[in-house]
């Protein structure tokens, strides 16, 4: 059970939180537009305060757009990687399965923009031959429509679909199953990952922490494989030589997905709260922070379980 | 029958995965750059004046070394303006010159004020690490803000303003651009000199991959790479327009840069108002002939000056601090033999 002093840190987060809440989004950083990412994790930290997200579960269904995709600033361009976060945080903020049909087009448009790694054509014919033969081929999600794969948007994906409680469909598994070879494979020498690139040139690249827990969040259903374990030792090293609050709280939120003790990583998170209760230089960081502290209370929105679906 | 019916398919598909079989593998936009009449029309005319600034320590008095050249330069007059200075902080790893130097901005912005600068803010959108905060606080960066008491904006989390780019390189009709750098009256491109495994070399004017806002394209930016680089660093210049480049070139990286090379003691600082003649200046004192690099052949038709002739010189002479860096060892194997490998001279 969580002790009483981080109940309250988490309080004061979450009320610094909804005070910033603008027309139903929140911005990055209060005084600015609107962003999806934050919208979504924002709603994420307010999952325990259901009354307040009812406006950002509207904004987020006006928002989406005709491919059922987001975009990153609503509104400004083509729909995005802010697409997962939006699936996500409707997903979890109402089980009640009244934005079921936003998060049904939502997951459509998941499925329908993995990442462009071959012209149409080739990726056609790719997909009869897996489809016939059963092989699969790595592939994850980009940050922008017709680009390449990287972990952080192939992470949000996974975490998505694997939430999709309500969908039961092979395609959904599919896609978690190309996604999750091409986590595995994509680790850095020694343990971690950053953006998606373990080598350049044939030189080792070094990993990052946050980009680490982002993909052992999205790998918690393969807890024995070996890079996901050389990816938890290496960010309970990262993570305190990174130190910030962004960097511990995502840390920590990924070491309780796989079931390691987190009191560490929130006791040096709670150390760098503000007195107006807010973490890091914005309200993402705040957000994730929260998100942080309801895990050591055994709420962590981001934990999924034994199969690639999240199914107990 | 169908086991090895299945396994031919596995393998077809495998096969076709790995690029066999002539499938069309998505490459990056293999167009060669085209400058367009508008571009030209757009390239600053007349001869540009450079100044190399001998500088052997981060601990000497950077600004007045600056300012010492301003009325010579023609540095611009920022009376009243809202200037944004653009730093380098695209990763940070310890006891390796990746980014640009807390005692650079510090200079920039004191030289800026003496311009006249109404309003000084500090940005950068970092291209490999999420999370700003480490980044400020490890480059020492956000300390140095702190200090001078200077707002620091993530490029990559700003507002968004959709920016027409009809007449670019790339084939990008527009760009969505940080509202920072929109809204500013001024921006002043602060990078760090490096070699670069891409490119060549990185100053001043791939500087500004970093304005690209990383939530809508991503961490890395890697879009600019699929445009041609040397492309996107032409349009990114032409929709920017900074006013003036100051190179971090005290302490350079050499070899397989911009973030496995390592640090070169080169004691300089370059400072001009035309970015393609502040880098061709940067090649020549690494010794790399500028014509040699692709985007800096493109800004020579498109942005200003590179050739020896159209520069004036003024300061420490080049041949007193011209150094031979290691250049990046797969350069020359990216291009075709027409665009040459990297010429010494």
């Amino acid at each position: 059970m969580l002790s009483a002093p981080h109940t309250t840190n988490r309080r004061l987060a979450s009320s610094f939180i909804e005070r910033h809440l603008a027309d139903g989004w929140w911005p990055y950083c209060v005084g600015h537009d609107a962003s999806i990412e934050a919208t979504a994790w924002c709603s994420l930290a307010l999952l325990d305060r259901t009354p307040t997200l009812q406006p950002a579960m509207r904004f987020l269904r006006n928002s989406q757009n005709e491919d059922g995709g987001w975009s990153t600033a609503p509104g400004e361009g083509p729909s995005d990687w802010s697409s997962s976060l939006a699936v996500l945080a409707l997903d979890l903020a109402a089980p009640d399965g009244s934005f079921d049909d936003c998060i049904r087009r939502g997951i459509s448009y998941l499925l329908d923009h993995r990442s462009d790694l071959f012209d149409q054509g080739t990726t056609w014919l790719i997909s009869v031959l897996q489809f016939l033969s059963s092989a699969r081929m790595k592939r994850g999600w980009s940050w922008s429509p017709g680009t390449f794969h990287w972990v952080e948007p192939t992470s949000y994906a996974m975490m998505a679909l694997k939430k999709a409680r309500r969908i039961n469909s092979k395609e959904i598994d599919t896609a978690i199953e190309c996604a999750t070879d091409l986590l595995l494979s994509n680790s850095c020498d020694g343990g971690g990952w950053n953006y998606g690139c373990p080598r350049t040139l044939g030189k080792p690249l070094l990993p990052y922490p946050v980009t680490t827990a982002q993909a052992l969040l999205a790998l918690q259903h393969v807890p024995e494989a070996p890079v996901v374990k050389s990816g938890i030792q290496y960010l309970s090293r990262a993570a305190f030589e990174d130190g910030t609050a962004f960097c511990l709280a995502w840390a920590a939120l990924a070491m309780d997905g796989h079931k390691e003790d987190i009191s560490k990583y929130v006791t040096s998170l709670v150390a760098l709260q503000k007195p107006d209760g807010s973490f890091g230089r914005n309200l993402l960081s705040t957000a994730v922070a929260t998100c942080a502290l309801a895990a050591a209370e055994g709420a962590n929105p981001l934990k999924t379980t034994a199969n690639s679906r999240g199914e107990s | 029958m169908r086991h090895t019916r299945r396994a031919f398919l596995k393998a077809a598909a495998m096969t076709m995965a790995l690029g066999g079989c002539g499938v069309h593998v998505k490459k990056p936009d293999a167009t060669p750059p085209h400058v367009t009449a508008a571009q030209q029309a757009a390239r600053r005319t007349g001869e540009s004046t450079v100044a190399l600034v001998r500088c052997e320590s981060y601990e000497e008095n950077i600004f007045s070394l600056l300012k010492a050249h301003a009325t010579a330069l023609g540095l611009p007059d920022f009376s009243g303006k809202t200037v944004v200075i653009k730093p380098n902080m695209v990763e940070f790893r310890p006891g390796r010159p990746l980014v640009t130097n807390a005692a650079m901005i510090k200079a920039a912005a004191e030289l800026v004020d003496y311009l006249g600068a109404r309003e000084i803010v500090i940005a950068e959108g970092p291209g490999h690490f999420r999370d700003t905060e480490y980044l400020l606080e490890s480059t020492g960066v956000g300390a140095m803000c702190s200090k001078l008491g200077l707002p620091f904006v993530d490029l990559n989390l700003d507002d968004l303003e959709k920016v027409d780019n009809k007449d670019g390189m790339t084939r990008m009709k527009h760009f969505y651009l940080p509202r920072t750098i929109c809204a500013a009256d001024a921006v002043v491109s602060l990078p760090k000199l490096k070699t670069h495994h891409w490119v060549g070399m990185t100053a001043s004017m791939k500087n500004l991959f970093g304005t690209v806002p990383g939530r809508k394209y991503g961490w890395p930016k890697n879009i600019l790479h699929w445009l041609d680089i040397s492309s996107s660093i032409i349009d990114l210049n032409h929709l920017i327009k900074p006013s003036m480049a100051i190179v971090d070139a005290v302490v350079a990286m050499e070899g397989d840069g911009p973030i496995d090379g390592v640090a070169k003691n080169s004691g300089f600082i370059t400072i001009g108002t035309d970015l393609a003649a502040v880098d061709a200046t940067c090649a020549r004192a690494m010794s790399i002939n500028p014509s040699s690099l692709p985007y800096l052949r493109l800004a020579n038709e498109a942005t200003g000056n590179i050739e020896e002739s159209q520069i004036k010189l003024i300061g420490a002479p080049l041949a007193s601090l011209r150094q031979r860096f290691a250049l990046p060892i797969t350069f020359s194997a990216r291009h075709a033999p027409s665009d040459a490998k990297l010429q010494a001279i």
